[in-house]
């Protein structure tokens, strides 16, 4: 089903600059219903409220890293089924890989490109 | 026996002496490693301010990015209006009131794009002219449509922008590293001094600290990172399209 540009996407990253790029570029691709989070803890509480659609992540961060965001999401019955986008520096054959046994929607690596992430979310949303 | 005493005395001598002048080279290795303990504190502050620099810098480059993003979606709104009225061949002073409206909005911002929004001022101002002289037809509407693509172009590169600051998150995760790693050195250089650097090097084996983590992912980010193609290659195996 393609992407609802009303659907809610939430922005985890620690760096704000980061969620700002992110941010704007889903504005620019017409996703205007778009909320943040600092680390994967604040994540998954936000995503516990409900509402969510969608989510794009960064690896590495304080509190709670994302990867063991994607896994508490993938174990949590209510929210287990929202698409995870992994946006990341942690570019290793190895982060990648558990990162799909995690359960990850798809996987981009930094720096990336608006046509990327347009890219990956119509593969997420065909 | 005697010359057994005299050997071994003459032994100790030398032991005393060799002992002497390794606690004096210590002592004189002791003041640099002090210095240098106590600046490594430093260099760590110099690194987290380099993050928030960089940092400040990138959001008012931001800030700047999106006031001329949504400057754009305004203009870019009105000339689809007047192009929609010039198409429907509606009254033609409105549209060349939007036009002067968006001329207006041009001419106002940032002096980055200074060539590019001359040439679209300059083309709106003509198109307004042309209008409250009464002419109207398809020229008009073409040069609209001209304007409206050459705003689209700069929409693009200005996301290119965006995405191009990205940078700065992948400057903070190395430097974040570094700190890591300075603070790691700062705390095995005290130890040093405070045992006179006893241990060091062959003494002991090597502790696997935050430190030896951090040098090895910025040696992997260096050496072993994929490109997107690789990743999308590894992920199509998975099954992913």
């Amino acid at each position: 089903m393609p992407a609802d540009p009303a659907m809610k996407i939430l922005v985890v990253d620690d760096m704000s600059t980061m969620r700002r790029i992110v941010k704007n570029i889903l504005k620019q691709l017409g996703y205007a219903n778009v909320e943040e989070a600092e680390n994967g803890q604040e994540g998954l509480t936000k995503l516990q409220g409900g509402g969510f659609g969608f989510v794009i992540s960064d690896w590495n961060m304080p509190v709670m890293t994302g990867i063991d965001m994607l896994r508490a999401v993938r174990a949590d019955e209510a929210i287990k089924k929202i698409p995870v986008l992994m946006v990341t520096a942690e570019a290793q054959q190895e982060n990648l890989i558990e990162a799909v046994k995690a359960g990850v929607s798809n996987y981009i690596v930094k720096p990336f490109t608006a046509e990327t992430l347009q890219e990956k979310i119509n593969k997420i949303f065909p | 026996m005697a010359d057994t005493n005299g050997h071994l005395y003459a032994e100790l001598g030398d032991l005393a002496r060799y002992l002497d002048t390794t606690l004096r080279k210590l002592d004189d290795a002791g003041a640099p490693l002090t210095t240098m303990s106590a600046q490594l504190p430093q260099a760590a502050t110099h690194l987290e301010g380099l993050t928030k620099l960089t940092e400040e810098g990138t959001h008012e480059v931001m800030r700047l990015t999106e006031e001329l993003q949504d400057s754009h979606a305004i203009v870019l709104g009105q000339l689809r209006k007047a192009l929609m009225a010039v198409d429907n061949n509606e009254n033609t002073p409105c549209v060349a009131c939007l036009l002067r409206e968006s001329q207006q909005l041009v001419a106002q911002e940032d002096k980055q794009l200074i060539g590019s929004r001359d040439r679209l001022a300059g083309t709106l101002t003509k198109v307004a002219e042309t209008l409250t002289k009464g002419q109207t037809g398809g020229c008009v509407a073409c040069t609209l449509t001209q304007s409206i693509h050459s705003l689209s172009q700069d929409d693009k590169r200005l996301i290119e922008i965006m995405t191009a600051l990205s940078f700065q998150d992948l400057v903070a995760q190395r430097v974040k590293k570094l700190t890591t790693i300075v603070h790691d050195v700062e705390r095995k250089l005290l130890e040093l001094v405070v045992v006179f650097g006893l241990k060091h090097e062959n003494a002991t084996p090597e502790i696997k600290t935050d430190a030896t983590d951090m040098l090895k992912q910025l040696k992997a980010t260096n050496e072993t990172a994929m490109k997107q193609n690789l990743v999308d290659d590894i992920l199509g195996k998975f099954g992913f399209n």
